[in-house]
């Protein structure tokens, strides 16, 4: 045992970050330019909060070589101050917005990186904790209770992107629906068409070749590019069948993103339906076919279940980036999250930016644990594995 | 993650078996891909289309495809060292936390979505070539060291054993066993990264990097399809070959590390 690097030098990014950079950032309206504030006349008194953590978390790991005891403690202390940072800097931008609606407070770098250092030291010390550890259970949980406590109690609200966010309330909602739409339908249709695939590259060597050809192509070239080549083809199709027409079928709108995504997810899923029908065990199919099981029933009953959890991660994996592509559906119309994106590119807006880029990357981190969870309850307690 | 994946190569495997294609079809995409940037004319003659804008007219399409080439090579050429040293210290101080710590923020981060990426350094480093270049870098190095670490700790136990056996100092071992037999696994990350870097360097025209994306957004925005097909087909083409090209050098690696490694 020795010192823990990793953690002392996040500790100390962290604390030099926090003390020297801007860590907050004032404009007066929505598109100016922003001023920067320190670290203590943002926080004033809180300041001591947020350098005793990181120094706190550097001595601990320092000191942990001796005593491993020292993890826990380490845990909760760069817990509390990961989770007091937000509801701190919320208080801070109500006063230096003092009282103006237009102003706007956001997170300066050394915000930023004073929540990078606080991060690493919080993972490398309940890294080291039992899972199911008091101390672990509680660091983890602090920064989520204290982020929702804050909201809940009004203590955000003076903060930029909340306030962008407050503006456009019935935007936001009908774009998030909109997106999740986009993403999951085309993830489902790519899942309808990707199983199928992942089977004939499977059962049909011929094939094999050919389709796995097509569906790399389909994700190696850009997805703008994707987009651009199907207006033609999808604007024909519209005007050929009047009723695909008449659902929007156009050569912009949700129609040609709406098909690039389901294109897009066809590699991860017939890929792993593939990959995966390939690794049973064939001494197991043996055996079945042994007990005078039928092809269908070796199929349904013992590869299927087997294969089960590598295309359910197949599915993950293409969901997930779904959720994070469909930010594009905007350039040709097809609404989503990316509207907010790409008008914020236009106005030059830096609030409305962020609000639609981590708005997405929330729900694509989201879409990968939700599904990660639920996949694995689909698979049978004898097969699981970690990674499903 | 999923573009590397086993399956796929193998796909690519029986296709070359069956009469493998070689540095054919690389050969090939460059062929087509130089053409369509210096004579795009012949093909809208063909096509009987003309683009109306005359936003993109004044810059030649050779020059946009200079600006898109030059951007991902630039961040590929930060990406790829970086990567490569991190991933490197991740397997050889594994005590040290540095592993997990870049195994858990890089999962992380790859399903992060690149647009969201680019997105975001707009406001960090303002509009232009800064923030693309920023954010391809970092966005490119997640597939590198994803499988430098991958493909290192692949390596059978038994030939670093031999190596040290021989008396080869642990630089040695890295350096004339290690390193080889993980490079068809390293070479799918930097396949990896510079397939996702010619998707995202067309976005950079949003964010005002040019590049071939810039005729197709220009396209999408004043509904000029002859102007769309201008910067989708070369930026295709691009994608394409870097693909196929790095895929032969991963197929040259393979067989010079005895075609064993395999790994994600």
């Amino acid at each position: 045992m020795s010192v823990d690097w990793i953690t002392l030098a996040g500790a100390a990014g962290g604390f030099l970050s926090a003390a020297l950079l801007p860590f907050l950032s004032l404009r007066p309206n929505r598109i100016l330019e922003g001023v920067p504030r320190g670290l203590l006349e943002s926080l004033g008194p809180g300041a001591g909060i947020v350098l005793g953590a990181l120094s706190a978390a550097g001595v601990l790991a320092v000191l942990r070589g001796r005593r491993p005891g020292l993890d826990a403690p380490g845990a909760l202390l760069s817990g509390a101050g990961l989770a007091a940072l937000l509801p701190l800097a919320g208080a801070a931008a109500g006063r230096l917005a003092g009282g103006s609606p237009v102003a706007r407070v956001s997170a300066g770098s050394g915000l930023w990186l004073a929540a990078a250092g606080l991060g690493v030291a919080l993972f490398s010390f309940t890294r080291r904790l039992p899972s199911r550890s008091p101390a672990r259970i509680a660091s983890l949980l602090a920064v989520p209770a204290s982020a929702a406590a804050a909201g809940l109690a009004g203590l955000l609200d003076d903060l930029s992107l909340v306030r962008e966010l407050a503006a456009r309330g019935s935007t936001f909602a009908a774009e998030l629906a909109r997106h999740l739409t986009l993403a999951g339908g085309s993830a489902a249709l790519g899942a309808g068409i990707g199983i199928p695939l992942g089977l004939a590259m499977y059962r049909r060597p011929r094939w094999r070749g050919a389709i796995s050809v097509a569906v790399s192509a389909a994700q190696v070239v850009p997805t703008l590019s994707l987009l651009g080549l199907l207006i033609v083809p999808m604007a024909a199709l519209g005007a050929a069948v009047p009723v695909l027409g008449r659902l929007g079928v156009r050569g912009v709108g949700w129609a040609p993103a709406f098909t690039v995504l389901s294109l897009y997810a066809l590699l991860p899923i017939a890929g792993n339906t593939f990959a995966a029908l390939g690794a049973v065990d064939p001494g197991i199919l043996d055996a079945a076919r042994g007990m005078g099981m039928s092809r269908r029933q070796v199929f349904l009953r013992v590869q299927a279940p087997l294969a089960l959890p590598v295309i359910l991660a197949g599915i993950r994996t293409a969901f997930t980036a779904n959720m994070g592509n469909a930010i594009l559906a905007a350039l040709v119309g097809g609404g989503g999250l990316g509207t907010l994106v790409f008008l914020g590119l236009a106005q030059a807006a830096p609030d409305l930016i962020l609000l639609g880029a981590l708005s997405t990357a929330a729900l694509a981190l989201a879409a990968d644990r939700v599904l990660a969870l639920a996949f694995r309850g689909a698979v049978p307690r004898g097969i699981r594995t970690e990674d499903s | 993650m999923n573009r590397e994946s086993a399956v796929e190569r193998a796909g690519g495997r029986a296709l070359r078996r069956e009469g493998g294609p070689g540095w054919l079809v690389p050969a090939l995409l460059l062929g087509i891909l130089v053409l369509s940037v210096l004579r795009f004319d012949l093909l809208e003659t063909v096509l009987g289309i003309r683009p109306r804008g005359l936003l993109v007219s004044r810059i030649p399409l050779w020059e946009l495809a200079l600006q898109h080439l030059g951007l991902v090579a630039a961040s590929s050429a930060v990406a790829v060292p970086l990567a490569l040293a991190l991933g490197i210290a991740a397997v050889r101080f594994s005590g040290s936390g540095l592993r997990a710590l870049l195994v858990a923020a890089g999962s992380a981060a790859e399903t992060f979505p690149s647009a969201a990426v680019l997105a975001l350094a707009v406001p960090l480093a303002g509009f232009g070539f800064a923030p693309t270049f920023l954010a391809l870098s970092l966005y490119g190095m997640l597939p590198v060291l994803h499988n430098t670490i991958a493909g290192l700790e692949g390596v059978p136990e038994a030939a670093v054993d031999a190596a040290r056996g021989m008396g080869m100092k642990p630089r040695q071992v890295l350096a004339r066993v290690q390193l080889p037999l993980a490079l068809p696994v390293i070479l799918a990350g930097v396949r990896t990264s510079v397939v996702i870097n010619t998707a995202a360097a067309t976005l950079g025209a949003a964010m005002g990097a040019g590049g071939l994306g810039l005729p197709i957004i220009s396209g999408i925005r004043s509904f000029d399809t002859a102007l769309i097909l201008r910067g989708a087909i070369p930026s295709a083409l691009l994608a394409l070959f870097g693909d196929a090209t790095l895929r032969r050098l991963e197929d040259r690696a393979r067989r010079a590390a005895g075609g064993t490694s395999g790994g994600t």
